[in-house]
């Protein structure tokens, strides 16, 4: 048994080819129509269907409770009962319904029990004739959502307000209204063998790298997954085959205008129902660094802004590091006079420094995730009782350096600079503590050489991961590292896929 | 099974957290925290009458502090037959680990001197935790008793009598090491003298190899320093038509170059600096129509002066500036065919020194 | 056939941080410890030298349409070839261990610092070796941005050497005889490990190589002269009596109030001797593999990783062992590798094609 599971941990398990469902076409009776539906919800309570009678034949609107605006539905379904037929048959009253009618936009038809059940699970209200082997479909989704709000994680000063809601359609209207464009493309399809979630992937067709889209496209059909209940759940399938890294090629973003910049730029956006933030391929490592501000202030400003950041990306992996490395390896690399205080602090304390800064990083994870998805009040309870408890009682108690105490506190506040690198880094810096602790700065070192050459070994979709820093780019350095005015930058903008060291 | 791949993934994941653990087991050597250790800040080093080294040691103590802000800082004394047996005493005194590299000074105390200090300092040039750039220094009598003084009831911390030099005059381990490894250059060291509430260094000691032979009062100093193109010099004062006329000397530049005439080496000395007015008692009417005359006096003392510390070198068989290298770079074949000590005494040179004289504040008038 | 995967000043900089780390041990007992001012001379020879030496090499790789050395070899030589491709697997893996072995006695015996070495070296070995198998694209770019550190720290301590440097410390050269000047052209030349890796290299490479060599040459003649000018300059005499003088220079630099640089500038070098130890596996193993019929190329780096292992412990307990680091045994290997070999499968492929056109 156990044998087993150590196999089924190392190796993996077999892959079993997708198998196409074959699809029913739609029986010409009303009645096997219905019983298909009321066979497949199996009486499940939120399956309206209204059978009436239209001219001569029999019909009936099926939907779903809750996922179509009745107001809507209503309107249509009026004007379809009280409109004067003329045709006899079936076949007549059907077109006429079609084409003469309903005078709304979104209506389509369907040939097969499969498409059929998948608009009435999406909020569309389905039209059945008897007598008929197509189904009319009314794209009349009504249901409540939340409304388009700035989105907390990525707040800007000078950006818009809006931020992506969880349904997709509206996440579509708030690209397509910043991207008046008609080679702006969607793409649907559906993930998820059981959520059948529906995905959609955006670009702009003059932009793009055709053998880039090609290949998100593979991807994504090939996914094998069950749910898909969040845009994570599909971004490791966008990741490129055996990668390894702590750090994740695929970006992430709740911002419509940041989105909006990455398409123009040839980028590609997979859009996940029922989930606000959109993935972006290719991504960049830099990109971490880069906020939708940045494009809004003075290049020299946002410059400096970005130097920071950077800054704050070394502080945050390598600070607790070098501290620790450094107070018990090096400390003559350390000004006499802080040595002091470290020293000081570090004597009226029980553990070792490595000890220490490793167990006030695991108390400040704990409390971090604590707070974090609190009640907003409780929240500020938990970091005011943690500001406490570890800031001053710990140091009073003499459990905890003052200098360990500020390094931590630091180490946090610059990981906060760069939210999407929060998860690569709290786990990177505990590794950086222990090669500090054990080999001083020679295993923190050979570590930042490793994570370094596991960072420039990542490509995804033939675009090198670290460009344009290495391979080196200076003309991709204009927005990068450095943010050139925006009259430099308009004149010729940078296609991902024309990245140093891309296939493409 | 037999058909599946390896699962990188789940491998990556086992490495993870592997690894830490790896370095946890394996990577610990036992390491004594800071504060297990005894932060030394400068060291004297005495000969006692049985030749055995009595070495007093100015540290921090960082496990029983003064207080919550302050380490404590203590005065150790140990002895031993060398330098690290007896600096390894002070681990069996204290229970404390030395830590060399926050030393600040090494002071020799002048019985040491005059008798070398090649051996006394062997031990710091080679263990790895001492840091090449300590400052080294001769005691007048003991070092001991410069690193035990105190002020107001206060030990003077190490550090501060290392700052009573400017850095770029000082001589560190690397410089000695540097004069005494070849035969045609001799180190120089700063002489701290222990007054009733102070310390001062103004003197210089003259070394032949590793061994003190002879020492320049201040002012013999302030001109080899000159010599050797210090940055900062100090303030010269002398007597002029009675009066008594001080400037601070700074930005000394000097070239040497050498020649041969009659097989006898001959330098010519030549020293540039300037020269900052600061008092001058009487009245002088213009100072401006004097300046050439203060500067002809300053130039014909200072070249005194240089004359006087060159000499008094010479005449020991000390080359502390350099002319056996400057020698050996303009006319290497004469250069191997002498022997450089025994030539010193019969060197001739030639000295000028002009200053840049500079009034500032006020005109005096 | 090689893809071109890797561009001009990446070629550059990987041959570079190689020889930056090589640079760093150059000392007085690495040439019979005699003065090293006059290594001056000897760098400027070398510099000369190599641009001879390389000519081999680079005519066979430029005119092959993507073949590297392997490939030339098995095509001239058949069945023979493949002594030569292990012969090659077999000199890289000498430059991974002396590499190794330099970065044991200068941690061990100079530094001595409170680690465990074998922990250290074991942890550096098992990085090269994920390293190497990422590839020599992967590494040349990882290898930039660590020459990026290395440079902007090396110009810091020079800079800050420069200001002590004392003129008169520059004796006249060959002062105290030639023998300087041989036995530091016979050292350099045994660590030009870069030229047989460049023929490996060549063909992956994009770009004009005749000048890529050429600047890079022109790189190491100027980081030798400059350091070797510096070492002298703040050290004098004292410069042929230290082990690694380079070091000892490195350890008076100070910036402002922070003083002992050389911490730092040795951590870089870690990254350096990291970046020297994946290449040298991948060359190492890119030759096996060729030699052995496209095996994977994760198992005989992990393979040669063992090796690594082994003749880094082994070499802690056998004196004997030692002899394989004599410059002299590296000095063989490396005209074999670098010139001989190439020059003789020039001459070689020049006649079979005049038997082909006749």
């Amino acid at each position: 048994m156990i044998l087993e599971d150590i196999k089924k941990f190392f190796l993996e398990s077999k892959k079993e080819p997708k198998q196409e469902k074959k699809k029913t076409k739609i029986d010409k009776s009303l009645k096997k129509t219905i019983e298909f539906f009321q066979k497949e919800f199996d009486e499940g309570a939120d399956l309206i269907i209204r059978q009436m009678k239209i001219s001569c034949s029999d019909a009936a609107i099926i939907s779903v409770d809750g996922m179509i605006d009745k107001d809507i539905t209503n309107d249509i379904m009026k004007s379809i009962v009280n409109f004067e037929y003329k045709s006899s048959n079936s076949k007549d009253l059907y077109d006429e319904i079609k084409d003469k009618i309903s005078a709304f936009p979104d209506q389509s038809e369907v040939f097969t029990y499969e498409d059929a059940l998948n608009m009435a699970l999406i909020g569309c209200a389905l039209l059945v004739i008897d007598g008929q082997d197509s189904i009319i479909v009314f794209g009349v989704q009504g249901f409540a959502m939340r409304a388009i709000s700035e989105p907390t994680s990525e707040k800007s000063q000078r950006g818009s307000r809006e931020g992506f809601n969880e349904v997709l359609k509206s996440n579509m209207t708030l690209i397509r209204r910043r991207i008046a464009n008609p080679k702006l493309k969607f793409e649907m399809m559906q993930l998820g063998s059981t959520t059948r979630t529906f995905v959609s992937i955006c670009y702009m067709n003059d932009r793009v790298e055709p053998e880039i889209l090609n290949e998100v496209r593979k991807r994504l059909q090939n996914c094998d997954i069950k749910s898909v209940s969040t845009s994570g759940c599909i971004s490791p399938y966008l990741e490129e085959e055996g990668d390894l890294s702590l750090f994740s090629s695929v970006g992430l973003s709740e911002r419509p205008d940041s989105v909006c910049g990455k398409i123009v730029e040839g980028r590609i956006a997979v859009l996940v129902d029922g989930s606000p933030t959109v993935l972006i391929v290719p991504y960049l490592f830099v990109e971490y660094f880069h906020n939708i501000d940045d494009y809004a202030m003075k290049p020299y400003f946002a410059t400096l802004n970005r130097f920071f950041k950077f800054l704050a990306f070394f502080i945050s992996v390598l600070l607790p590091g070098f501290y620790v490395g450094f107070s018990t390896f090096n400390p003559e690399l350390i000004p006499s006079e802080l040595l002091n205080k470290i020293s000081l602090a570090n004597g009226s304390t029980p553990f070792s420094i490595m000890a220490e800064t490793l167990l006030i990083h695991f108390i400040y994870e704990i409390m971090r995730e604590s707070g974090l998805r609190l009640p907003q009040n409780l929240g500020h309870a938990v970091s005011i009782v943690g500001g406490l408890v570890v800031g001053d009682a710990a140091v009073n108690a003499g459990l905890i350096g003052a200098p360990t105490i500020m390094v931590v506190a630091l180490t946090a506040i610059s990981t906060f600079v760069i939210p999407n690198l929060y998860e690569p880094i709290s786990l990177l810096r505990i590794l950086f503590i222990i090669a500090g602790g054990t080999l001083g700065i020679w295993g923190i070192m050979t570590l930042f050489s490793v994570v370094l050459l596991n960072l420039c070994s990542k490509s995804n979709f033939g675009v090198p991961f670290t460009a344009p820093i290495s391979p080196f780019g200076l003309f991709g350095m204009r927005d990068s590292i450095l943010r050139t005015s925006w009259k430099t930058l308009s004149k010729n903008r940078n296609r991902v896929q024309k990245m140093p060291g891309s296939n493409y | 099974m037999s058909e599946s791949r390896i699962n990188l993934r789940n491998i990556n994941l086992l490495l993870i957290f592997l690894f830490p653990i790896f370095f946890l087991i394996f990577g610990i050597k036992k390491q004594n925290e800071i504060h297990e250790k005894l932060m030394i800040q400068g060291i004297g080093i005495d000969l006692d009458e049985n030749e055995n080294y009595k070495i007093t040691v100015q540290a921090y103590d960082f496990k029983n502090p003064e207080d919550k802000n302050n380490p404590r800082i203590r005065i150790l004394e140990c002895y031993g037959r060398s330098v690290s047996e007896s600096l390894e005493n002070l681990k069996k005194s204290t229970g404390l680990y030395p830590m060399y590299s926050q030393n600040r000074i090494i002071i020799f105390g002048s019985t040491l001197a005059k008798k070398g200090i090649k051996k006394a300092i062997d031990f710091f040039s080679r263990y790895y935790e001492n840091r090449p750039s300590v400052k080294l220094r001769v005691a007048k009598e003991k070092a001991e008793d410069i690193i035990k003084s105190k002020i107001d009831g206060k030990i003077i911390k190490s550090s501060e009598v290392r700052d009573l030099v400017d850095e770029k005059s000082d001589t560190n381990i690397l410089d000695f090491e540097k004069s005494i490894c070849t035969p045609y250059s001799d180190p120089s060291m700063f002489i701290l003298e222990k007054n009733e509430n102070e310390i001062i260094c103004e003197n210089l000691a003259i070394f032949n190899n590793d061994s003190m032979v002879e020492t320049l009062d201040k002012y013999e100093t302030m001109a080899s320093m000159i010599i050797k193109s210090a940055p900062k010099i100090g303030i010269y004062s002398f007597k002029m038509k009675d009066n008594l006329v001080s400037c601070n000397l700074e930005n000394a530049k000097t070239k040497i170059k050498a020649d041969i005439v009659d097989n006898i080496p001959i330098f010519y000395v030549e020293s540039k600096l300037k020269a900052i007015l600061l008092e001058s008692y009487e009245n002088f009417g213009d100072v401006k129509s004097i300046e050439s005359e203060i500067k002809n006096e300053l130039d014909k003392n200072l070249k005194n002066l240089c004359e006087k510390s060159i000499s008094k070198s010479l005449s020991n068989k000390c080359d502390i500036f350099k002319f056996g290298k400057i020698l050996r770079n303009k006319n290497p074949k004469y250069f191997k065919s002498i022997e450089w000590k025994n030539i010193l005494g019969k060197i001739k040179f030639e000295i000028n020194v002009s200053s840049e004289i500079s009034v500032v504040g006020t005109d005096n008038q | 056939m090689n893809k071109k995967i890797i561009s001009l000043p990446q070629f550059i900089v990987l041959l570079m941080v190689n020889r930056l780390v090589i640079s760093m041990t150059f000392g007085p007992s690495s040439i019979n410890g005699n003065d090293i001012w006059d290594c001056i001379i000897s760098s400027a020879v070398v510099f000369l030298l190599t641009f001879f030496m390389v000519i081999p090499v680079t005519i066979l790789c430029k005119n092959s349409d993507g073949s590297d050395i392997l490939d030339i070899n098995e095509y001239t030589l058949g069945k023979f070839g493949k002594i030569i491709s292990i012969i090659y697997s077999f000199y890289f893996i000498l430059v991974c261990t002396y590499t190794l072995f330099s970065f044991k006695i200068f941690v061990e015996n100079v530094i001595n610092p409170p680690i465990s070495f074998p922990v250290l070296s074991t942890t550096m070995i098992i990085f090269a070796c994920y390293a190497s198998s990422k590839g020599i694209e992967s590494i040349s770019r990882c290898s930039s941005i660590i020459l990026f550190f290395i440079v902007f720290l090396l110009a810091l301590i020079g800079f800050s050497l420069f200001r002590v440097t004392d003129f008169t410390n520059f004796k006249p050269f060959f002062y105290d005889g030639y023998e300087s000047l041989t036995d530091g052209i016979i050292f350099m030349i045994s660590r030009m490990s870069c030229i047989p890796a460049m023929g490996l290299l060549i063909p992956m490479t994009n770009g004009n190589i005749k000048k890529g060599i050429i600047f890079w040459n022109i790189l190491v003649f100027s980081l030798m002269s400059v350091s070797i000018f510096l070492v002298v300059g703040v050290l004098g005499d004292l410069s042929s009596v230290k082990l690694f003088p380079i070091y000892t220079a490195t350890s008076v630099s100070k910036i402002s109030k922070f003083e002992n640089l050389d911490s730092l500038y040795l951590g870089l070098w870690t990254s350096g001797i990291f970046i020297k130890l994946s290449m040298f596996l991948n060359l190492s193993s890119e030759c096996l593999r060729k030699s052995f019929g496209n095996k994977s190329n994760k198992i005989i780096i992990f393979l040669l990783g063992i090796i690594l292992f082994l003749t880094n412990t082994f070499s802690k307990i056998s004196n004997s062992f030692k002899g394989i680091f004599n410059v002299k045994f590296i000095f063989f290997f490396t005209i074999l590798t670098a010139f001989v070999i190439p020059f003789i499968l020039l001459l070689l492929k020049k006649r079979s094609k005049k038997i082909v056109r006749i």
